[in-house]
């Protein structure tokens, strides 16, 4: 039942601006979050990973259970006077990132994450930072550039950065079709 | 006489503690901010960690004023408990001062192992609830300040009828710093706390310890801790400690040794146009500058009065810097990428050998006319100020390369540019002369023709940056939008620039407001990003030997000012205007009636017609503005080096060489009219009537030239204005309170008294007499006479000293004789303490 859903779903064209879906990088077996938690009786917010029920390997080596937290949202990535990497993601994401479909190994990700290496945002955690400094940027637009790279019917996306410079290396979209990974590349860099 | 005396900021903590209100005079003030501060103001803005708060609340559908409430609680507990613990335990030197060999090992980063180091070593410390060891350290929650705090006039019975209202009403003013464990400081998304060190302590306060108490409270902000009295949320711990914390000293003190840098000379201009609110308004940021900067050094003592509490001002400091900060950042970012974009798919030799036949053709293209003229601005030393600026800063940018931004040096960048535009030169230099050659032919219609110059090209010296947030990011500007598949540079689907000669003027836009980014941050994101500097502060006049309270010789103080000028020598349009005057005292005159007299020569080498015409054209309205003529006869004039523009207006020193030939090393002008020299000199403008000029014509103002303007007025000024001596005066607020009391306001007759500490009564001697006592014994006077026993005990109505006091103390029926000497309507020069206190005398806690 279940593989006839997808494969009902995937029948219809799922395209991005740039980007065709290839099921094949698709991956339902987990599904990130981000919501509030209590620590120490402070209210905090953090991302979560939740695994399927059958398919829980990465969340019980991860996790040892089947859902657990895997990065905290702070302001670790506020706008600050020294990093403006944030800018090349928040207005030239797609200027100066090409995305490629890459499948990624889970495991990996979250261990950086947990070791601090690697930092996760959303659309929010980016978009918010620039509201009241830039009173001409409509929030819903910025927010439709940020996602318009992932494919339709996406409802979330997210971006691995490096936790230091905020680099981006990983492009997640998130939507009823599953999970989808890109790899991302500096436009730049590629320049000889 | 005009004096001009500094308040201290000391006034709402001294209504608390009882203590005096001593006011500097400026040279007394110039002494004291080369001294470390033992009385810091902290400021602690609310805005980015509510706003994060805010974020929270609406993503996790909590009530956004109760989180954005418990954060301010939590930041305002955090901050006031770890300053006071880090003062404390350095002051007793159980946390030592971080070495320059530390400092140096770790630079930019606190995540470094010096300092980790010391973290781990010493976290203890900052957890421990024993206070055996703890300093007493003085904390006051400033509520509000009354407007005199930010004044730097001599007080006057307004001033001090003010300050006996608020001392009569003291808890609306402070409060003790402890309440903001029991929330009530949590609605306040600003909080100014005031820290009062001890005298004295194991470890001496200095300008070394200040630097190690911040990087203290940057190490342990973040850190999670276990008291009970500290919270741990991950907004507040998250968050940059220096971008949300300010420090300032108290009065003139210093909180880092004054030097004479780009931050001095930036941060009072930046400060005033931060306090306007007005930041994203290009012109209104010129104008106020232009205020700032022409007022000089006494008219920034004496600013526009102000009424908004200390919270309210640093609140819009803070906020137009958050904004500034960031409209700095993202045009940094911007032109990083431009120039990154454009170098990264063509070389320079590539692009120098596509524009090459462009400017080498027999006819030239209006737009070639008009990028060699932006090169020239750029690179041009002979005829740019500007280029003259970026060749003295060794064609660098400062300050910008511990910033993450796409992986690049915008230091690199930046020479890469300029090289570049050092390539295109010689090119310019013949179409330049093409150019003139059209523009002397009577039938030349290439005026008509021009393509106009970018923006930067009028505004380089502004002080501002380019104001571009407004409009939509953008690769190529609407006019120049052409087909991506024929662009000169494209990146993915996107033209970066159509053409060569389009490429190299973004290439130069770029490289300009790099320059002007940089010169921001040097002042918004330096060692001194997170002090503020007040108004009346002089560490940096001293440093520059602008205001000099110890020398006074005039050698030093040309050198000095000679110095600022091979620093910051600027301008735009340099024409090559004498001033021939013949003045040898001070006159008050006008640019234009120096021309109608024919006093302003040009150089014989310029054309005089189109010179005259452009000069005038660039003066607009304020030719006819005041000129002041300070310097006139040239054989009084020593220091060749004096030279100075501003908008068009030369302001030239000069002087006579061994030939006969006046010179002007700063044009390399010349002229050898023998019988013009004799009257050889200079003249500055009014500045405050220029200033008002400006400021109604929306008239733009360089920075450099405006900042040496303001240098040059006050060296002036300085020399007529006899603030020379230090002074300090001293109100005691409980007098203040007395008389106002007493009178319903306070007299005239009081303000001598009250101005000098002591007492308002009908007779200066008793009211000294009672200050006196009052300080030695420590007991209050409730009424008292003076008298001269010396002459058979008669009430000396006519006579003109006194040598009795009889003081009526407070706790004694019968009244104390005190020995005096006193001439009548002086202080006493003699008023006898050293005896036993009166036992019925009540004693002040």
């Amino acid at each position: 039942m279940k593989i006839i859903a997808m494969v009902l779903f995937f029948s219809l064209a799922v395209w991005s601006d740039e980007l065709r879906l290839d099921y094949q990088y698709i991956s339902s077996s987990l599904m990130l979050s981000k919501k509030v938690f209590t620590e120490d009786g402070e209210m905090n917010m953090g991302y979560f990973v939740t695994c399927r029920d059958e398919d829980g390997d990465v969340c019980q080596s991860t996790c040892g259970q089947n859902s657990c937290l895997i990065a905290r949202d702070s302001c670790d990535s506020c706008v600050s006077s020294s990093n403006l990497n944030i800018f090349a993601i928040f207005r030239d994401f797609s200027n100066l990132f090409s995305l490629r479909q890459n499948p990624i190994d889970w495991g990996l990700v979250f261990s950086e994450l947990k070791s601090g290496s690697w930092r996760i945002l959303d659309e929010n955690t980016i978009l918010n930072l620039f509201e009241d400094t830039q009173a001409d940027e409509k929030y819903s637009d910025a927010k439709n550039r940020f996602m318009s790279r992932c494919p339709v019917m996406t409802a979330s996306a997210y971006l691995l950065v490096n936790a230091r410079n905020l680099r981006p290396y990983i492009y997640v979209c998130q939507g009823p079709y599953g999970i989808v990974t890109y790899d991302t590349h500096g436009v730049l860099e590629s320049i000889p | 006489m005009k004096l001009l005396f500094s308040f201290l900021l000391a006034l709402p903590l001294s209504i608390w503690a009882n203590q005096n209100l001593y006011f500097s005079s400026p040279n007394l003030c110039a002494r004291q901010s080369m001294m470390p501060a033992k009385s810091v103001y902290i400021f602690i803005d609310g805005f980015g960690p509510g706003r994060a708060a805010t974020k929270w609340a609406r993503e996790a559908g909590k009530g956004q004023a109760e989180l954005v409430a418990t954060t301010w609680q939590q930041l305002h507990a955090r901050s006031f408990f770890l300053s006071k613990r880090i003062i404390q335990r350095m002051l007793s030197g159980e946390l030592p001062l971080f070495t320059s060999a530390q400092l140096k090992a770790c630079g930019a980063t606190l995540d470094c192992p010096e300092f980790q180091t010391r973290l781990a070593m010493y976290r203890g410390l900052i957890n421990e609830i024993s206070s055996a060891s703890l300093v007493p350290v003085q904390c006051t929650w400033i509520k509000k300040a009354l407007p005199i705090s930010f004044s730097t006039r001599i007080p006057d019975k307004n001033d001090l009828e003010n300050l006996a209202v608020a001392y009569l009403d003291k808890a609306n003013y402070i409060d003790t710093c402890e309440k903001i464990f029991s929330g009530e400081t949590q609605k306040s998304i600003d909080l100014v706390l005031k820290f009062d060190l001890p005298e004295l302590s194991r470890v001496p306060v200095s300008f070394e310890f200040w630097r190690s108490f911040k990087i203290y409270l940057s190490l342990f902000w973040g850190q999670k801790w276990t008291n009970l009295a500290l919270h741990n949320q991950e907004i507040v711990r998250s968050f940059a400690v220096d971008e949300i914390v300010t420090l300032m000293a108290d009065g003139c003190y210093s909180l880092s040794n004054p030097s004479c840098d780009t931050d001095f000379l930036n941060v009072a201009q930046l400060k005033n146009t931060l306090r306007k609110g007005g930041f994203q308004n290009s012109n209104l940021m010129a104008n106020e500058i232009l205020k700032t900067q022409v007022a000089g050094l006494n008219d920034r003592l004496t600013p526009a009065p102000q009424n908004m509490s200390a919270a309210v001002n640093v609140r819009e400091d803070m906020l137009s810097l958050m904004k500034m900060r960031h409209q700095s950042s993202f045009e940094l970012y911007k032109s990083v990428k431009k120039l990154n974009l454009i170098f990264s798919q063509k070389s320079s030799a590539e692009m120098y050998g596509n524009l090459s036949p462009l400017l080498k053709a027999s006819v030239i293209e209006p737009e070639i006319y008009t990028l060699c003229a932006e090169i020239g601005k750029v690179v041009a030393t002979n005829l740019s100020p500007y280029a003259h600026e970026l060749a003295i800063s060794k064609n660098k940018v400062f300050g910008l390369n511990d910033i993450s931004l796409i992986n690049q040096n915008p230091d690199q960048l930046f020479r890469q540019a300029i090289d570049f535009l050092e390539m295109l030169k010689p090119l310019c230099q013949k179409v330049d002369d093409d150019l003139k050659q059209q523009m002397m032919a009577s039938e030349s219609k290439i005026l008509n023709n021009m393509i106009p110059a970018r923006q930067w090209f009028q505004t380089i010296t502004r002080y501002t940056l380019p104001n571009e947030l407004s409009s939509p990011i953008s690769f190529v500007s609407d006019k120049a939008r052409v087909p991506v598949d024929t662009s000169y540079i494209k990146v993915q689907n996107e033209a970066v620039c159509p053409s060569v000669v389009e490429c190299t003027r973004d290439v130069m836009e770029s490289l300009v407001h790099i320059y002007q980014v940089a010169l921001y941050r040097n002042i918004a994101m330096s060692k001194q990003a997170n002090e503020i500097t007040p108004d009346r502060h002089l560490g940096g006049d001293v440093a520059c030997g602008l205001f000099d309270p110890w020398e006074k010789s005039q050698l030093r103080k040309k050198n000095l000012v000679s110095d600022i000028v091979s620093a910051v020598i600027s301008g735009v349009t340099m024409l090559p205007v004498f001033l021939d005057l013949d003045f040898d005292t001070k006159n008050l005159t006008s640019f234009q009636q120096l021309y109608d007299n024919g006093q302003i020569k040009f150089d014989p080498q310029y054309d005089d017609r189109s010179l005259q015409t452009t000069l005038f054209l660039d003066l607009g309205p304020m030719a006819k503005s005041p000129c002041y003529v300070s310097i006139s006869n040239s054989s009084k004039i020593k220091s060749p080096d004096t030279a100075l523009l501003f908008q068009g207006v030369t302001f030239q020193g000069c002087i006579q060489n061994g030939s006969g030939q006046i010179v002007s090393n700063n044009l390399n002008a010349q002229t050898s009219r023998v019988q013009e020299l004799s009257a050889c000199g200079a003249c500055t403008l009014n500045f405050e009537t220029v200033g008002k000029l400006a400021v109604q014509s929306h008239f733009n103002v360089f920075r450099f030239g405006i900042r040496f303007v303001a240098a040059l007025s006050s060296f002036f000024r300085d020399q007529e204005n006899p603030i020379n001596s230090p002074m300090e005066l001293t109100v005691n607020p409980e007098y203040v309170k007395d008389a106002y009391l007493k009178y319903n306001s306070i007299p005239d007759k009081c303000m001598y008294e009250l101005v000098n500490g002591a007492r308002c009564m009908e007779n200066i001697c008793l009211s000294y007499t009672i200050s006196k006592v009052e300080e030695a014994w420590n007991v209050r006077v409730k009424d008292g006479s003076v008298w001269n026993s010396q002459q058979d005990d008669q009430f000396l109505v006519t006579d003109r000293s006194y040598s009795d006091a009889w003081l009526k103390l407070d706790g004694c029926d019968r009244e104390t004789r005190i020995p005096i000497r006193c001439d009548r309507g002086k202080k006493p020069t003699y008023v006898k303490t050293d005896f036993k206190v009166p036992t019925c005398a009540k004693r002040f806690q």
